[in-house]
């Protein structure tokens, strides 16, 4: 499903270059849930965006779904991105003037608008927000609006949902319920990569992978 | 996307409306400046008549020295004189008005009679002065207040029958005891028929005031070769002045009210840019691409363009409508509504506000999602 080859990424600071990550190597396959920990500034979140084509990496191939993301032009990457991958991130980056039904239908590919909204309306059901669906993320709880990202991310159906720390910034009983419904995702047949400096998404995780330093530690 | 461009413009109101604010503004002068452009063209004519015709066509052989010391020449020459002139191209003359003035004495005053021929502008432009119709007069203020003449009365005119349509207000000149009549009544009444002794005219200002007179002669010289021609300095200088300031005040508006406007709209898109930074990142992140990205934030200007320039017409043809007759006091009947500049308006404003956004647009799609997901 995911391989990271070789891969490095240095960003060139005031004191020079900085590795944020040092030739890692990762395969995941289809149907995994894999925790990847580390402390802060480990190349955590780096790992993440490259895996997700958003970073590209400074050497090295990541391939998703049989594909070499960075072979793709950058019309072809987003629609790949759009298609096979969902992201959910620690800070929730719902859009703050768009409610939560829009929000979710923000990562629709297409289609019947109507159509989509019921498919929308049906897992924001699912995930506990049908009395939020019309309610702006400020009007939001913290919890409420990590689902509502869940939601955003599942939407689409993609193969494969990136989670950057995405219990971050919620309470334990709000942090399990979203690990349960990514949990819930995943044996549906995705594959899930969760980052994060915690051990609180352990339980859930098929294999748990160490990032110290910009070195992935099995 | 528009529900998206719609949401986030009632969502960062401000920002919307100082938008809406620059390019309504910048269309309600624009809408004011036209709509009143026919009134304020009227009334610089208007002005410009009063500052007087600055070019006199009088008889070659003038006795100069008299004709300073009463102002009409003692010579006279045909009245076809002004037909010729303004039958010939490729003269700087307009507005040809010829008369025939003469000194006399009517119920124990003195007076001068001018005959007036109905203006003749070769340059197709609009007449300046009003016409005078057969057996009409218009009186100088001395002669009405000395005669006790009022608009209205029937006189005699030296054996010609008149009526008075107007009684000219005082000029401090000797303008206050002419009597003004056509030009084929004078005539009559002088016993010069088809004779004039000046026809005045304006110059066109299309060269400098320096080399004005010896082209204008150079000019008359060919064409009529009896007359010549003198410029009142001061009005041709006045007239000059003027066209000029009005000129170099319009050079420097339009541009200062281009350069002001698109940077207003041009810095507000840029802070609106910086403040969706994250969101750009999400849209990147869901897979939007660079054109949906720039399609946000143009279809944002093309919105904001139209509402401007709808709210800018509105604003600006009200403001024509009820300043303009306020500034313009002698031509405020020609101010009305002119609804093709809606049009105008719509397609300048959104090209406009589009131009301006166009850099801040390219800013949005440069943005690294990489770098704005992980600012807090």
């Amino acid at each position: 499903m995911v391989a990271v080859e070789n891969v490095r990424k240095a960003f060139r600071g005031p004191h020079g270059e900085v590795a944020a990550l040092s030739t890692a190597n990762l395969r995941v396959e289809r149907g995994e849930f894999v925790v990847i920990r580390g402390p802060s500034g480990s190349g955590k979140t780096t790992l993440l965006l490259a895996i997700g084509g958003m970073q590209r990496p400074s050497a090295g191939r990541i391939m998703v779904e049989e594909t070499d993301i960075y072979a793709l032009g950058e019309k072809e990457r987003s629609r790949f991105r759009a298609e096979k991958i969902g992201f959910v991130f620690q800070m929730f980056h719902l859009v703050p003037y768009l409610n939560t039904l829009e929000n979710v239908l923000m990562a629709r590919t297409g289609g019947d608008r109507g159509r989509q909204a019921r498919k929308a309306g049906e897992l924001l059901d699912r995930l506990g927000l049908s009395g939020r669906t019309y309610h702006r993320p400020a009007e939001l709880s913290a919890g409420e609006r990590q689902r509502t990202a869940v939601a955003r991310a599942m939407f689409n159906r993609p193969p494969l949902i990136l989670a950057d720390e995405p219990t971050g910034n919620l309470d334990p009983e709000n942090a399990t319920e979203v690990f349960e419904h990514l949990a819930t995702y995943n044996k549906q047949g995705a594959t899930v990569i969760v980052v994060t400096h915690g051990g609180t998404a352990e339980p859930y995780a098929d294999r748990v992978i160490h990032l110290r330093d910009g070195l992935l530690e099995r | 996307m528009w529900r998206a461009i719609f949401k986030e413009a009632a969502y960062r109101k401000l920002n919307f409306l100082l938008s809406l604010l620059g390019v309504a503004a910048a269309v309600t002068l624009f809408v004011f400046f036209f709509t009143a452009g026919e009134a304020s063209r009227a009334e610089t004519t208007r002005l410009m008549r009063d500052i007087g015709l600055n070019l006199r066509i009088i008889p070659k052989d003038t006795n100069m020295d008299r004709f300073w010391s009463t102002d009409i020449p003692d010579l006279t020459m045909p009245e076809a004189y002004v037909h010729t002139l303004a039958a010939h191209t490729g003269l700087s003359y307009s507005h040809l008005v010829a008369t025939l003035r003469r000194k006399t004495t009517w119920r124990d005053m003195e007076i001068i009679i001018t005959g007036l021929l109905p203006e003749i502008c070769p340059h197709k432009k609009m007449p300046m002065s009003p016409t005078l119709e057969r057996s009409t007069a218009r009186i100088g203020f001395e002669v009405a207040r000395t005669l006790n003449l009022k608009q209205g009365d029937e006189v005699d005119l030296l054996g010609k029958a008149a009526r008075i349509t107007a009684v000219l207000a005082e000029s401090g000149t000797s303008d206050d005891i002419q009597i003004q009549v056509h030009l084929y009544d004078a005539q009559e009444i002088l016993g010069l028929e088809g004779r004039i002794n000046e026809i005045k005219a304006l110059d066109c200002v299309c060269f400098s005031e320096d080399d004005a007179l010896a082209t204008l002669r150079r000019q008359l010289e060919p064409v009529l070769p009896d007359a010549k021609v003198l410029q009142e300095k001061a009005i041709a200088r006045a007239r000059f002045d003027t066209r000029l300031m009005i000129e170099k005040y319009l050079a420097f508006l339009w541009p200062f009210l281009l350069v002001v406007c698109s940077g207003w709209i041009g810095l507000l898109s840029l802070l609106n840019v910086r403040e969706r930074r994250q969101e750009i990142g999400i849209f990147r992140a869901l897979g939007y691409g660079s054109g949906d990205i720039a399609g946000l934030f143009l279809g944002k200007a093309i919105m904001i363009g139209l509402a401007g320039a709808l709210a800018g017409f509105a604003t600006g043809t009200a403001l024509a409508l009820r300043v303009g007759p306020q500034i313009f006091r002698m031509t405020a009947h020609r101010i009305q509504p002119d609804y093709s500049l809606l049009g105008w308006s719509v397609v300048s404003a959104v090209v406009f506000t589009v131009l301006c956004s166009l850099i801040p647009a390219m800013v949005a799609v440069a943005q690294d999602p990489a770098v704005t997901l992980r600012e807090t």
